[in-house]
């Protein structure tokens, strides 16, 4: 069953909400900021798409927000901005069911509560820590604070996250299990995925994700939640677009179809060992783009590829100049893209050990 | 909510401190054998020991426990599912054949938090990164889906202590929707020093062994271990012509919106749970044999249980398994399940171990002894931490 995308939150680097995101989309200019990233050489400062959740207090009073960690923030804030978005569609609390994608979950506040009792001993081990190191720690933030009674649910599956995550959001709709759904990732950054990211990858691309370049590693770390407010197809009335049908496996075992008559963003976001996936997956009759250096490298980006899809298929506006297209000429220029025609806009995502995720969406 | 098709549970394996599969974790389950030990995986600093339940080390198969690519849920997961899947009478090559999806619940087996590698991190050096590595590849269902060369789906649920019931029940929706034929579904824990000092912390830990429902209870015990079904449709059910053990009827969930570790004091979400399972089954509570509840001997999970259960299945006998297995955190709603079907074939439920003294506050409590029933359904039920809870309705083949 098709879902409609009635609303949209996203926080990123490039700010938070739909017309930041956007004017992202069109801009050149990439908003990074420095980060100490420790090595055994000592300490170094390397580009981090970092994402600010300041924005949170226009929904949820500030008192509110004391325990809450910078993981649920975002959450909460995406989630808030979907609301939001979706124009004050009528909705019963007890029917919104919320599902969260994420990577690595809490990874900050997991090393916090390690923190607490390595320095100060077992007895001294922080219990707020604890309860916020918890992969839901979000979805029950959110559940919390806007109120959601209906089901809840946190996925972790590395970078196919999104794609398992949205497959059982349209089971509950489709069952009625709920009228609504809040569907989001959260991924954030923190000091040990920055050291791991080093000792794995080596290399840290000092400038931006050149998603196109398939054998080079030029993945610079981010961070972020995007959120949609998912409904039933009855109820198109003003939504971004459908969610026509999504894809799930593994490649070593599996062929996909791409394809050929719409757009296909790719989630290649500068992964060497992801690369070659989608250099085999390419061809010339694909039109292939991709946006990761407006948000950088983490597990659940691809929900902002969903977000800059759902855009390209309501908004007939101006050029995305911010898209990366192949080099030299794979699928065309950027020009080669006239918006009118494209019915349907792909979201592909390969993951370690050839995983993927391909999620298509339609025009309403 | 919409229900469809009855979806048939066709295997079960379990590994816990209870036994090493499922014959044996049932085994003890009847015969109320309690394993607790210290923890000797690590070491710790508090004054006293919080007695667990700990998996020996031979109780996994050879092959697996030499594996140096999987943590210790990853180990448990497969170890379940090598179980299930050949309960199940399915083979590889008609796996292939099949669309499998893998859905597995866990908490630990989904967190990066090694702690000689953060030790040596902090430290400066340059720790080892085989444990990295070893949880990059150790997600659950992707472990399982790896073992098995399965393609269907893959979702491991992080929702704390409801994830295998939860799992379960979103098992229980993707073959309902056609998107796939088979589903391995079920959780898997590991115990580690995080979540030992984490439940300490929170003050919900026994010093001793565990007596949910009872008057003096003091808190939980831990416990680690995997539980996993194969869940089957009808189509191909039929077509294999193999042994359905039972029926997975239905799956309610809903949250509590109240706090990120208490249960609601009236119980609200799981009131809303239990009531979307039996309305969307069209079971009459009177139709109930038993429940096998959460039941994790803490202060609040107990009373609100108790008070649920008194308000919507009056009469119907419940217990808690934790006394035997400790608390397995998202690993529990996969091994409560397997209780829950084995208990609908012999149609008798055990004794709900650790408890013996009636709590006054607590309008019902457990059962005291095996009991025999009747009836031809059950529930499993599970409350987690950020107010999820989750109800699973089975009903006798």
């Amino acid at each position: 069953m098709p879902v409609t995308i009635r609303g949209i939150g996203v926080v990123g680097a490039f700010g938070s909400g739909v017309d930041a995101f956007s004017d992202a989309l069109h801009s050149t200019e990439r908003r990074t900021k420095n980060v100490v990233v420790q090595s055994s050489g000592g300490q170094e400062e390397m580009p981090c798409y970092r994402a600010e959740t300041a924005g949170l207090d226009e929904f949820i009073p500030r008192a509110s927000l004391r325990r809450v960690d910078h993981y649920a923030r975002m959450g909460l804030l995406a989630a808030s901005l979907a609301l939001k978005d979706s124009g004050g569609i009528e909705i019963n609390r007890e029917r919104l069911g919320i599902i969260i994608a994420t990577g690595y979950g809490a990874s900050a506040t997991t090393s916090a509560f390690l923190d607490s009792f390595i320095n100060d001993g077992d007895p001294l081990s922080s219990p707020t820590h604890f309860s916020n190191s918890v992969h839901n720690a979000a979805a029950a933030h959110i559940s919390i604070l806007l109120r959601v009674s209906g089901p809840c649910l946190t996925v972790s599956q590395f970078e196919t996250s999104l794609t398992s995550a949205l497959l059982t959001a349209t089971t509950w709709l489709e069952e009625r299990r709920v009228d609504l759904v809040l569907l989001g990732s959260v991924d954030e950054y923190c000091d040990i995925l920055g050291y791991c990211w080093r000792r794995f990858f080596g290399e840290w691309n000092k400038h931006e994700v050149d998603p196109f370049r398939f054998d080079r590693q030029s993945a610079v770390p981010g961070e972020g939640s995007a959120f949609f407010l998912l409904s039933r197809p009855e109820r198109d009335e003003g939504a971004y677009c459908r969610i026509i049908s999504i894809e799930t496996g593994n490649l070593r075992n599996q062929k996909l179809a791409l394809s050929r008559k719409g757009l296909l963003i790719i989630g290649a976001d500068g992964h060497r060992q992801c690369g070659e996936s989608y250099a085999e997956l390419l061809d010339e009759a694909v039109r292939a783009l991709s946006f990761t250096p407006v948000y950088g490298s983490f597990p659940t980006n691809n929900a902002f590829d969903m977000a800059a899809a759902a855009l390209i298929l309501k908004k007939d506006g101006a050029l995305l100049t911010a898209c990366a297209v192949p080099e030299p000429v794979l699928s065309g220029s950027k020009q080669s893209f006239p918006r009118e025609d494209i019915d349907v806009v792909q979201c592909l995502k390969v993951g370690w050990e050839k995983a993927f995720g391909l999620i298509t969406l339609g025009r309403i | 909510m919409k229900e469809r098709s009855s979806i048939a549970v066709t295997g079960m394996g379990c590994i816990c401190a209870a036994g090493a599969d499922a014959v044996e974790c049932i085994a003890s389950l009847f015969e109320g054998k309690r394993n607790l030990v210290p923890p000797s995986r690590f070491r710790s600093t508090h004054p006293k020991i919080y007695p667990v339940l700990e998996v020996p080390g031979e109780f996994l198969p050879e092959k697996l426990r030499k594996r140096e690519d999987l943590h210790l849920t990853g180990k448990f997961a497969v170890a379940a599912a090598h179980e299930a899947i050949a309960n199940a009478g399915l083979s590889i090559r008609q796996l292939e054949k099949k669309r499998v999806g893998v859905c597995v619940g866990t908490t630990v087996g989904s967190s990066m938090n090694n702690e000689d590698f953060y030790r040596g991190f902090r430290m400066g050096g340059d720790p080892d990164m085989a444990p990295i590595t070893r949880y990059l590849r150790s997600n659950p269902a992707s472990a399982i889906a790896r073992e098995f060369s399965l393609t269907g789906p893959c979702q491991t649920v992080v929702n704390a202590c409801s994830s295998g019931t939860d799992a379960i029940g979103i098992g229980l929706s993707w073959i309902r929707s056609g998107i796939c034929d088979i589903v391995v579904a079920g959780g898997a824990d590991e115990l580690c020093h995080v979540t030992y000092n984490g439940f300490i912390s929170l003050m919900v830990t026994d010093d001793g062994p565990c007596k949910p429902f009872d008057r003096r209870r003091k808190g939980l015990n831990l416990g680690e271990g995997a539980g996993m079904l194969v869940l089957e449709s009808e189509d191909s059910c039929r077509e294999r012509m193999e042994r359905v053990r039972s029926i997975l009827f239905g799956y309610g969930c809903s949250t509590d919106a109240y706090h990120l570790t208490a249960p609601h004091p009236k119980g609200e979400g799981l009131r809303r749970a239990l009531r979307e399972v039996l309305r969307s089954c069209d079971i009459d509570t009177g139709e109930i044999a038993f429940v096998n509840a959460h039941g994790t001997g803490t202060s609040d999970n107990d009373r609100v249980e108790s008070h649920v259960l008194n308000e919507l299945l009056p009469g119907v006998p419940f217990l808690s398994t934790k006394g035997i297995t400790g608390h397995t955190l998202g690993a529990a709603g996969g091994i409560e399940a397997v209780f829950t079907v084995a208990c609908l074939e012999t149609g008798r439920v055990p004794a709900s171990a650790g408890f013996s003294v009636r709590d006054p506050d607590l309008p019902v409590s457990p059962v005291e002894q095996t009991t025999t029933f009747k009836g031809h359904t059950a529930l499993s039920q599970s409350l987690a931490f950020g107010g999820s809870n989750g109800a699973l309705l089975f009903k006798r083949a």
